[in-house]
């Protein structure tokens, strides 16, 4: 590329009065000697153990910090460590904290009777019979109103069936 | 050690061996620049040859190489002949602790030049201080011809280079008294060739301005 276009050439031409200072030969002795000095004192690196070199300080350092993290995490909070394991206990709700809950009266029941640990036939066939109950109740005010089967008839077990039967 | 060629006559690129090529008519431009290529190429392949049997001769082979064009490129960063030889010898001591990356390298001369770059601005950085308070005694530039007229010019250009804002003048100095191509200087300092170009016209843009009143 011609960058000037002859529009430079006069204060390139008094550029040239002056040219730059050379490298001396005392320079090259001193530089040179330096060179060769280094050279047989310092092993050359090796270029494959570099990056071993940083990965190992790099997982050192990492070691480093998260230990000394833990440490002082653990030291920070000490005073208001726990003397004894915490435990927690739930309870099942109790209907009556909640009579807000719009659903009916089977559902209110259900619910009431849920948390009744039912492990045993007595306690499964007691269940049972109060669910019965609850059924009848309903179908009572059902046939009352005319709407529902008869007295004796079950809307849940077939007609002539004992609910011991199921136990 | 190396026998062949000698060290001394294998360098492109010391300032005689240069000035020699550059000095024949403009048809035969071309050709000396092939030629100039072709010995950086061969010099090249010297220092390799030397890098990879981890020959000491190798020292010379990267000074007759690279000292003359490492020494411009520092004394025009540093705009001092004291602190360029000290960081120049850094350098050549930071390339030989990293010879096998050398040897390795793809480009030789952008592996030298950039280790000669950073070595340049860690030693501004470090010296930034100093150097504001202490003025070189030695001229960095000395005159083409040795009279008295031409010592006050080489002075007077050195003020005005220096005044030159470091990359404009970098390119200035590598261009006019190292010969080089904006396509060199490019690959030496890491710029594109035009934007080489345009900070080498706006660097003599001022130049010319500020030595206007001078009568060089």
């Amino acid at each position: 590329m011609k960058a000037a276009d002859g529009q430079f050439d006069e204060i390139e031409r008094c550029l040239k009065r002056a040219r730059l200072a050379e490298p001396s030969d005392e320079l090259k002795a001193r530089i040179v000697g330096s060179a060769r000095e280094t050279w047989g004192q310092a092993p050359a690196d090796i270029p494959w153990r570099i990056p071993l070199r940083h990965l190992a300080i790099s997982a050192a350092a990492a070691v480093l910090i998260v230990s000394s993290a833990n440490y002082f995490s653990s030291a920070a909070v000490a005073p208001w460590q726990a003397s004894r394991p915490v435990t927690v206990r739930m309870e099942a709700a109790r209907f009556e904290d909640m009579p807000e809950m719009p659903y009916s009266p089977f559902v209110r029941h259900l619910i009431a009777t849920s948390g009744a640990p039912a492990h045993d036939a007595s306690a499964l066939l007691n269940y049972f019979q109060s669910v019965r109950k609850t059924l009848d109740g309903a179908e009572q005010d059902e046939a009352a109103d005319g709407s529902g089967p008869g007295d004796q008839e079950s809307r849940l077990l077939p007609a002539g069936a004992k609910i011991d039967s199921y136990v | 050690m190396v026998d062949q060629p000698s060290p001394t006559r294998s360098g492109p690129s010391t300032p005689r061996r240069a000035a020699r090529t550059r000095s024949g008519p403009p048809a035969r431009g071309r050709a000396a620049g092939g030629e100039r290529q072709l010995d950086k190429c061969a010099a090249e392949e010297l220092i390799r040859a030397a890098l990879r049997r981890d020959d000491p001769a190798a020292c010379e082979l990267l000074w007759d190489r690279y000292a003359g064009e490492l020494l411009a490129l520092l004394q025009a960063v540093l705009c001092s002949r004291h602190d360029a030889e000290d960081v120049l010898q850094t350098i050549f001591v930071r390339i030989v602790r990293k010879r096998r990356y050398l040897a390795a390298a793809r480009c030789l001369d952008a592996y030298v030049y950039q280790i000669a770059r950073n070595e340049a601005a860690s030693f501004l950085r470090r010296h930034r201080r100093e150097r504001f308070l202490e003025s070189d005694a030695q001229p960095w530039l000395v005159p083409a011809e040795p009279a008295n007229r031409g010592r006050e010019a080489a002075e007077a250009l050195q003020a005005a280079l220096t005044q030159l804002p470091p990359l404009q003048r970098e390119i200035v100095v590598l261009k006019t008294y190292q010969d080089k191509t904006f396509r060199e200087i490019g690959a030496m300092l890491d710029l594109s060739l035009n934007t080489a170009a345009s900070r080498y016209r706006y660097g003599l843009e001022k130049l010319r301005a500020w030595l206007k009143d001078l009568e060089l």
